[in-house]
């Protein structure tokens, strides 16, 4: 093109000049609606002025306006308006028509080098050449689904190379975006998905169906992908969306991919240690978070008292996170919300796969029952640890006797009534089992069920309805004969909700409503036959929560997306129940009871309310930057009550009422994005301020288990976080991975009215959790498009503890006297992990893909405290301990297969 | 100790939960030593007395706290405090100091069931102390104590350790509906050691230097008796190092069968000759019980994966002034049985003694040459 156009000017450069410039000239309103080329033509008979130009540029131009009164200039102006064309003078006699050749050269550029990178363009047209009209806008609309499940693809990247502009799909895998008339190339990318390129002539506003193919092999020999920006372009703060595809490239824990790992090395996130369950997120304790499985929430997320999460990572779609910018769809707890997708079949044909690790064994099948229209997915995994612990050579506590087991399994049912409606039914199971000395075994269990149904009523309106319940439960067996028992716990809760969803305008509204039952069965414990044991039934408790909402997603302009919501939310403990009274104005203390009240069955014993406002807002500076803030309040009804800074499995949940009352937290958080999709880097920085209200602590010594007065044993506060997340990503070239920094402080403050009322006299405290600096970097290296090595580096300040600070002996026993709560810090903690994956196949029609991945957790074997203890000597005196979870390097070897 | 029995004690669950880790991650966890800086507080004034049911002397012990640094020192006794003992009824008795920092009763003042008792302290300085009053609670009945033989190996840090010794198991009765008890023992063995073969170093190697009490002395001919020995025969007394309390709740009506006590190894120094076991059923009042609870948590708990906190042990001593001040005037009835174990009923045999070239009183803290009444 730049040869052809310097052979005009060459040209050009000859010709003799002229004094009257025909762009002065008035063009009659009889040339309305005909071609420019004909104009141009009777210009150059009438004149002596050359026009210069393709014919190809021009041949579809019309004259759409009534040129009357206009001059040639202005009625040219009008007519290339936000096209790639320009025109000039370049002396009177001569005028150049100029394609913008630069954005023709990018245009080449870009075709050539997804061509070089066998991405194979596809060539669209949208309508028809005859009617291009340059600098027209038109609208380019589309789905992208998974070509073998035909799952809608959210959070997919539509990027038009040549004009920078991106957009990403919603959750049902739609977008929408405005572009100009003209050549552009389309780039579609999702995270371990082969990017897809579309050359696009749109001459017409047009739908685009695209089919992602997963990648076949882990890693590209080279890799350019481009996500366009997907921290800056998507809309809400504090969001993250999590990839099981990336969880797998990383080192992991005896092999298992584990979600909630990966959540725990986000920024703002933290956790206990290696073997505490859940996550705490910017300074909430681990029951605020909601996690839902298929919209179930899930109360126990881990097996094996947190060593690994309760979840197969194959069973699992993607997963969103939201640790700030919580939607109004959500709620039911304070600080964020962890919202997990099955995975479905694939509707073409079956599929299966597998993995073996040293510590459990995983199957999943899926594939069609109807060929297009019913799918099927099922996952099963299971432990053989009860192997391992019983070859452990010991004659202590006979450990052949002893199990150590958990084991998952979900199905999904999906079928597809037609384009506009599909109905899919999903359960999910979770069991573990632990017993190692002595005489009581332990057992949880979760189970959950939902069914949902989406209804697309018009293009723009859209509902989907939700049924499901779970239920988790624990059994403590106690098989001594003289004081054997069994001792359960069970929460039930079915749910139910209406999501509606409608597009008008400039705006997307979404509202809907949600119900839950709670029934709680806090406590039973049942004698074994020739026991002592007191038979113990604790009066269940049952509560209902409500809530609706609504929420506007709002674009003005180019540049600024806001989302504004807001969630009113209803809750009410319901009788039979049976409370104690105390006296007023004094503590609430066993010795203040003064009676009992007793409510008759659906009587209400106490309600509460709240108004949730949730807004985030998104502002571009530019295509590479943009300013997002957003702020949430979210209440909570529910409660997780421990006494033991990681979550355990026998810990209960129990809902507020009379004397306890709803947690909320507010949040308000802020943040700079920036991407350079040139380089492939990615980064922002990220800062929050939290307050939560109503957070429960323990008294010292309280005693939590068939306990009929909790509220004796508990006490309620507040709580205070603040921090700045900084994270940076590449996500281009054989190296990529993220790094990211955080410092945060998470404080409370407990003062009620007693003495025993007070944690640390009333004043300020830090939380178990206050870790304030934390340091995650992942990484991945592609040796080749078939090997390559991953690690992951983790620094976290050490967690607070309550430490004596002097000792004596009485009965010669040593009993330390202890600091106030959390005032000293265990040492820091730091990890590396490294790990090779080598894929056996890459071919994309192989009928059976196996990869191998080699992890060691903790290379530089650094044992880590996962706590310290102080335990007296004969003398008094004070000794400290630390206990290493994982004090040496630990090896595993995962085989994965797929057909 | 007391895990049977304590069924669903937390931390009987936690204390279990301890070998889950190794279990795992095949014993990639482990347990080490740290240094870990405190800096240590004030010595405080710490109050270890009690009174009973059964006749006197009552003793209340005063002394100061240890601060934490890892470095063993004597406890700081606090001596030329004024202590009195009350009862409800009006009498009172001032206790006598009869060895620095330990006050004794005289006789005025005996015990009684449902009777309540307080002390009051007033120390050199001037400051003023006071017991909270409590009552002696019937403490139920030891209706019988015995034990079993147990011979394992246990892996200890990957190394195979013998594990042989007798459990010694309690089965009682409470007196009522809440049973605050805690169970105390107090082993007693005998030991013999041969002063007499100490060594001193000088310049030209080891030479005999026996000790002036083992009744030898250096004659010509080696060495030469000269009179009895006074430090080859002690007994040594053995303490639990944590409480063992009962966890009343669940349990029906006091009925407590099979409690675990102690584990008593078979060890040459322990059953040189034979062993004393005696165990002392203690009624305990609502604060007393409380204090001895968070004792024990801080001694289970804190090994746990589930890390419960530690709690301060507030025991029922108050300070006029609001000082800090730590421990426990017990009051509280008493049953007491005891029994002995002896090395022949044991199908294991025991090494004969070790040699230990010093004096038996060196040998621990509490040992005496005064044979103990029940011997």
């Amino acid at each position: 093109m730049s040869f052809r156009l310097i052979l005009i000017l060459v040209v050009f450069s000859f010709l003799e000049l002229r004094s009257q410039s025909i762009l002065n000239q008035k063009v009659g309103s009889e040339w309305k609606g005909r071609a420019l080329l004909e104009l141009i033509d009777k210009l150059e008979a009438d004149s002596k002025t050359r026009f210069f130009f393709l014919p190809a540029w021009l041949k579809t131009v019309q004259l759409e306006k009534d040129p009357a009164g206009k001059n040639l200039q202005q009625v040219l102006i009008e007519l290339f308006e936000n096209s790639d064309l320009t025109f000039y003078e370049l002396h009177p006699g001569a005028v150049i028509f100029l394609r913008d050749p630069a954005k023709e050269m990018q245009h080449r550029q870009l075709v050539s080098s997804a061509i070089r990178e066998f991405k194979k363009p596809e060539k669209i047209v949208f309508g028809s050449e005859q009617n291009f009209r340059p600098g027209q806008r038109v609208t380019l609309k589309g789905k992208v689904t998974d070509a073998k499940s035909g799952d809608p693809v959210s959070g997919a990247t539509i990027q038009i190379s040549d004009v920078n502009a991106g957009v990403v799909t919603d959750a049902d895998g739609a977008f929408e975006i405005g572009i100009f008339t003209g050549n552009h190339v389309v780039r579609i990318n999702y995270i371990n998905y082969d990017e897809k390129v579309f050359e696009l002539m749109a001459f017409a506003t047009g739908e685009l169906a695209v089919t992602l193919d997963e990648t076949p092999m882990l890693l590209e020999e080279v890799v350019v992908t481009d996500r366009a920006a997907r921290e800056v372009t998507t809309a809400r703060i504090g969001q993250s969306r999590i990839s099981v595809q990336e969880i797998r490239r990383l080192p992991a824990l005896m092999g298992e991919v584990d979600i909630i790992r990966q959540i725990q090395a986000m920024p703002g996130v933290t956790t206990a240690g290696e073997a505490a369950s859940g996550f705490n997120v910017r300074g909430g304790s681990v029951d605020q978070n909601l996690v839902l499985y298929e919209g179930v929430p899930v109360f126990n997320t881990s097996h094996a008292f947190g060593f690994f999460s309760a979840f197969n990572a194959s069973s699992i779609r993607e997963a969103n996170f939201y640790r700030g910018g919580i939607p109004a769809e959500f709620g039911g707890r304070a600080s964020s919300v962890l919202d997990i997708q099955a995975a479905e079949g694939d509707p073409e044909q079956w599929h299966g796969g597998g993995g073996i690790g040293i510590l459990s064994t995983q199957i999943q099948v899926n594939g069609p029952i109807q060929k297009d229209r019913t799918t099927v997915m099922g996952t099963l995994r299971t432990t053989y640890s009860d192997l391992l612990v019983r070859s452990i050579k010991t004659n202590y506590a006979n450990l052949s006797d002893s199990e150590v087991g958990f084991m998952d399994g979900s199905m999904k049912i999906s079928h597809r009534f037609s384009d506009k409606a599909r109905i899919s039914a999903s359960y999910y199971g979770s069991s573990d089992s632990f017993r190692i000395t002595g005489d009581s075994s332990y057992s949880w269990n979760n189970k959950l069920f939902s069914t949902r149904f989406d209804k697309t009523f018009t293009p723009g309106f859209q509902a989907s309805f939700f049924a499901g319940a779970g239920q988790y439960n624990y059994l403590v067996n106690n098989r001594q004969p003289e004081t054997g028992f069994d001792l359960s716990y069970q929460i039930t809760y079915p749910t139910a909700k209406a999501d509606f969803s409608l597009q008008a305008g400039q705006h997307k509204f979404s509202f809907g409503g949600q119900g839950t039952w709670y029934a709680f069965d806090p406590g039973r414990l049942t004698p074994l036959k020739g026991s002592n044991a007191k038979n113990i039934v604790m009066p269940s408790k049952q509560s209902s929560e409500y809530a609706v909402y609504l929420g506007d997603g709002i674009t003005i302009g180019e540049k600024f997306f806001a989302e504004a919501g807001i969630r009113y939310s209803l809750f009410y403990s319901l009788g039979p129940e049976k409370e104690f009274t105390y006296q007023a104005g004094q503590p609430i203390e066993t010795v203040n009871q003064t009676g009992t009240v007793d409510y008759a069955k659906g009587e209400i014993v106490r309600s509460y309310q709240g108004l949730e406002p949730r807004v985030s807002a998104r502002f571009s500076l530019s295509e590479k930057s943009s300013i997002k803030a957003g702020f949430n309040r979210a209440y909570q009804y529910v409660h997780l009550i421990t006494n033991t800074t990681a979550v355990t499995p026998v810990d209960i949940w129990l809902p507020s009422g009379t004397y306890f009352r709803p947690q909320y937290a507010d949040q308000l958080s802020a943040g700079y994005f920036r991407t350079d999709k040139d380089k492939g880097w990615e980064g922002f920085i990220e800062g929050f301020y939290k307050e939560m209200n109503g957070i429960l602590e323990f008294k010292d010594g309280a005693r939590l288990i068939l306990n009929n007065s909790l509220e004796t044993d508990l006490l309620q506060g507040v709580g205070r976080a603040y921090g700045t997340e900084v994270s940076l990503s590449k996500n281009s070239g054989r190296l990529q991975g993220t790094a990211s920094y955080t410092w945060s402080r998470s404080l409370r403050t407990i003062n009620g009215v007693g003495e025993r009322d007070k944690i640390n006299n009333g004043l300020e405290y830090p939380s178990n959790f206050d870790q304030p600096h934390s340091v995650v970097a992942q990484w991945r290296y592609g040796i080749s498009r078939r090997i390559f090595f991953s690690g992951s580096f983790t620094f976290r300040s050490g967690r607070p503890i309550t430490a004596p600070y002097a000792g004596y002996l009485i009965d010669q026993i040593a009993i330390g006297n202890f600091s106030e709560r959390n005032q000293y810090r265990i040492p820091d903690y730091h990890r590396l992990d490294l790990g090779i994956v080598l894929e056996g196949s890459h071919r994309r029609n192989k009928k059976v893909s196996g990869s191998w991945s080699l992890s060691a957790v903790n290379v530089y074997g650094r044992q880590n405290p996962y706590t310290i203890f102080f335990r007296g000597q004969s003398n008094g005196i004070f000794k400290a301990y630390q206990i290493s979870v994982i004090g040496a390097m630990i090896p595993s070897l995962t085989y994965q297969f797929k057909f | 100790m007391m895990k049977r029995l304590l069924f669903f004690d937390a931390m009987n669950f936690r204390s279990g939960i301890r070998w889950l880790p190794a279990a795992l991650l095949l014993a990639a966890s482990c347990i080490t030593p740290i240094d870990f800086e405190v800096p240590g507080s004030g010595a405080l004034l710490v109050v270890d007395g009690s009174i009973t049911n059964r006749p006197g002397p009552y003793t209340v012990k005063l002394f100061k706290s240890f601060v934490i640094d890892n470095r063993y020192e004597n406890p700081v006794s606090e001596f030329g405090a004024k202590v009195i003992l009350f009862d409800d009824q009006g009498n009172s008795e001032q206790l006598i100091e009869t060895d620095k920092g330990i006050y004794k009763t005289q006789g005025l003042i005996n015990g009684q069931l449902g009777r309540a008792y307080h002390i009051t302290i007033r120390t050199r300085d001037g400051k003023e102390y006071f017991s909270e009053p409590d009552k002696i609670e019937d403490p139920g009945q030891l209706d019988s104590l015995y034990f079993d033989y147990i011979s394992e190996t246990r892996i200890e840090n990957g190394v195979e350790v013998p594990y042989r010794g007798f459990r010694v198991f309690v089965d009682a009765a409470g007196s009522k509906e809440e049973n605050l008890i805690r169970w105390r023992w107090t082993g007693t063995y005998e030991i013999l050691t041969f002063p007499e073969l100490h060594m001193k170093i000088t310049d030209r190697g080891p030479i005999a230097d026996p000790l002036p009490c083992s009744g030898y002395k250096v004659g010509d001919n080696g060495l030469l008796k000269t009179g009895p020995c006074l430090c080859c025969t002690c007994w040594v007394n053995m303490y639990q190092d944590r409480p063992l309390l009962s966890d009343e709740q669940f349990i029906n009506a006091g009925d407590f069968r099979r409690v675990p006590l102690a584990f008593i190894p078979l060890d040459r120094r322990l059953f040189y000759n034979k062993f004393h076991f005696e165990v002392e059923q203690l009624s305990l009042s609502r604060t007393a019980y409380e204090f001895w609870k968070a004792v024990r948590d801080q001694r289970d708990g804190s090994a746990s994966l589930f890390q419960p906190p530690n709690a301060k042990a507030r025991g029922n001593i108050r300070s006029k002034d609001g000082d800090e001040v730590l421990g426990l005037f017990s009051v509280g009835g008493v049953s007491i049985r005891s029994l002995f174990l002896n090395q022949s009923i044991a199908p294991d045999k025991v090494l004969p003694i070790d040699t230990i070239k010093g004096s038996c009183l060196k040998v621990d803290p509490t040992a005496t040459i005064n044979r103990p009444e029940f011997w």
